[in-house]
């Protein structure tokens, strides 16, 4: 790793932006071993002088993307002398390449930005400096320059990194901004929330679908707590089961087949699974005491869930068809909300600590470590929610009064405020892809 | 004279149809107020009430096909109703608290639980339903299955002391209806609670 002394030594003109900690050596839930962060170079964009203001916006939001993801130290090259813009559809200039790797700057991003046809075109341009090729060349048209810039880095990821990226994902949340909680989305940064639902009842739970394209949630809309499937791309809503009872909290089975969610149909409340349109519903727990809120693996081969069975909540694991059940978590009378982390490793779950308050912690699934992600603080964290690199966590805490939505890295470093005002925001899920 | 007897048989018929399954579609608002309040008088069902006057035809004979259509009897709510609101009902019915995370009612409560037994005895023809409730701490998915177990647990013992079932339904609403709003331990206790309400 590059200690930072000698980069600023010898490039005067690189800035670095953001505090940019070296690369911990922790990575929950990543099953990524050695791992260093590249040094990516982010030249400054071109545009119009009347699109100032969009270039800025397109440039930070590739370079916040870029530090968030983990993967990446940016930079941005900023020659003193400066000539802008610079125009590098042709490929990076020698000195460049040069400069670049006297500093072990491994990556140039570029870009250029001008509407067309009413929407807004961004001319990406990713370059190795080691050899100057280039090695992303995509125009990418669409409305939203932010969405842009997350898909240009999302391609820089996944280029650099064989990782895909989560700059493009949503997170659904249950918001009271109109006075009830309705689903509501917005992208990762929290940015272009948009309400989904206008049921002006009480929703809970919302679980994405395995392919992003619907949002499963508990709706009183008619009554009794019914699940419903929303579509994303028509907003049309389905009623999928409805028992005496609760119906609560379906988890799509990775490969999309299952619907996994507890009922109390039967009296007590246990898990079931169905086919996502309602079909073979089938008991797959069989105990007295309350079993709910399932989790796949990434295999789809278990499930975790939380069960009463012990006496308080603690959170459980059993094969997908119900057998060889075993208990997970052993500290702390109070354990629920499971999730399991998309690299299959780490269940992350809301703890009860001994102040009373939630907190986040998350064990591995051969029980081998247990962890506190959030500690301390006469507040609650609670419904953590997995990004699909496994990277990050999503939770809903009212650390600063009403809840909000945040996100934390699984080693409990890097909070990021995703929501601030607007009523309760709590309940979040963090999109599959 | 046949047919006119025949108008009046099927007009009263239509009447009394019309309490059973609302208003046909051919007899206007203002007569179905008028006729109805004719019909509801507590007259014994077996006998049939003095028919109302014939009234030029709005009711079209074909769709009652006559004089075979069999009588239809009309229950009349008894003279003395109950006019109390649900409101005022549920009110009569007082709340069950709860210990934090548990769901079995504070034994302080159980003479709450038999009055209302007791109510609910008393009025056979009402059906209550028990609301569970939690507080806002633990996690919302747990806390609904908790309410859920709090308004079983006070059923059951409500049914264990006479009560019958079916005159009892549940719903949790766990920390999602709270009663109070504030992060303070005497708002929590009040928002545990099973509330109940007259159907």
């Amino acid at each position: 790793m590059i200690g930072y002394a000698r980069v600023f030594f010898i490039a005067v003109g690189i800035v670095l932006v953001g505090s940019d900690l070296p690369a911990s050596d922790v990575f929950i839930g990543v099953s990524k071993g050695q791992f260093e962060k590249i040094a990516i170079g982010v030249v400054p964009f071109s545009a119009s002088p009347n699109e100032e203001k969009e270039r800025i916006l397109a440039e930070s939001v590739l370079k916040a993307d870029l530090l968030r993801s983990q993967l990446f130290k940016t930079t941005v090259i900023n020659f003193v002398k400066g000539n802008f813009p610079m125009d590098l559809t042709q490929g990076l200039p020698p000195k460049m390449t040069q400069w670049a790797q006297t500093i072990q700057v491994g990556a140039i991003a570029w870009a250029k930005l001008y509407p067309a046809d009413g929407k807004w075109t961004l001319e990406a341009y990713g370059y190795e400096t080691a050899g100057g090729n280039s090695v992303i060349r995509v125009k990418i048209t669409g409305n939203n320059i932010r969405a842009l810039a997350h898909r240009f880095s999302d391609k820089l990821v996944s280029y650099f990194t064989g990782e895909k990226g989560i700059a493009e994902t949503k997170i659904a949340y249950l918001s009271n901004q109109t006075g009830s909680k309705e689903v509501t989305l917005m992208d990762y940064d929290g940015e272009n929330s948009i309400r989904m639902t206008s049921d002006q009842s009480i929703i809970l739970s919302p679980r994405w679908s395995f392919d992003s394209t619907r949002i499963g949630y508990t709706s009183y809309r008619h009554g009794a707590p019914d699940i419903y499937f929303l579509d994303i791309a028509t907003g049309k809503r389905r009623k999928i089961f409805s028992a005496k009872g609760i119906s609560l909290s379906p988890a799509w089975a990775p490969s999309g087949e299952w619907v996994a969610f507890a009922s109390t149909k039967g009296g007590d409340a246990e898990i079931f699974k169905m086919r996502p349109n309602g079909d073979d519903l089938k008991q797959i727990t069989f105990h007295p005491a309350a079993d709910l809120s399932p989790t796949w693996s990434p295999t789809g081969q278990e499930i975790a869930f939380t069960s009463d069975r012990g006496g308080g909540p603690q959170i459980y694991i059993m094969d997908a068809e119900g057998g060889n059940v075993r208990r997970l978590t052993f500290s702390g009378e109070y354990n629920t909300s499971p999730s399991w982390s998309p690299q299959g490793d780490w269940v992350a779950y809301a703890c009860r600590d001994q102040g009373g308050f939630m907190k986040l912690c998350a064990n591995r699934v051969d029980g081998r470590e247990s962890i506190k992600i959030t500690e301390g603080g006469n507040w609650d964290d609670e419904s953590p929610s997995w990004a699909p690199n496994g990277r990050e966590i999503v939770f809903a805490s009212n650390r600063f009064g009403v809840s909000g939505i945040f996100t934390i890295r699984p080693d409990g470093e890097g909070l990021i405020r995703l929501t601030t005002g607007g009523g309760t925001n709590t309940s979040p899920a963090w999109a599959p892809r | 004279m046949k047919r006119m007897l025949q108008s009046v048989l099927t007009v009263f018929v239509g009447v009394s149809f019309l309490l059973l399954s609302g208003c046909p579609k051919k007899i206007t608002p203002e007569k179905k107020s008028s006729k109805s309040s004719n019909v509801v008088q507590p007259t014994p069902s077996a006998e049939l009430p003095k028919p109302p006057k014939p009234s030029p035809p709005t009711v079209d004979e074909d769709s009652f096909s006559g004089t075979s259509t069999p009588l239809n009897e009309v229950e009349i709510p008894p003279i003395n109703q109950d006019t109390k609101s649900q409101e005022e009902k549920t009110s009569e019915l007082a709340d069950v608290f709860f210990d934090f995370d548990q769901w079995a009612p504070r034994p302080i409560d159980l003479p709450v639980i038999e009055k209302n037994v007791n109510w609910v005895i008393a009025h056979p023809n009402q059906n209550v339903q028990i609301e569970g409730h939690g507080d806002s701490r633990g996690t919302n998915e747990y806390n609904l299955v908790l309410g859920e177990k709090r308004a079983d647990t006070v059923k059951n013992s409500m049914v264990s002391m006479g009560v019958d079932p079916s005159k009892l339904n549940i719903i949790s609403y766990g920390e999602e209806r709270p009663f109070c709003e504030k992060d303070e331990e005497r708002c929590y206790q009040e928002n545990r609670r099973a509330h109940f309400r007259v159907e």
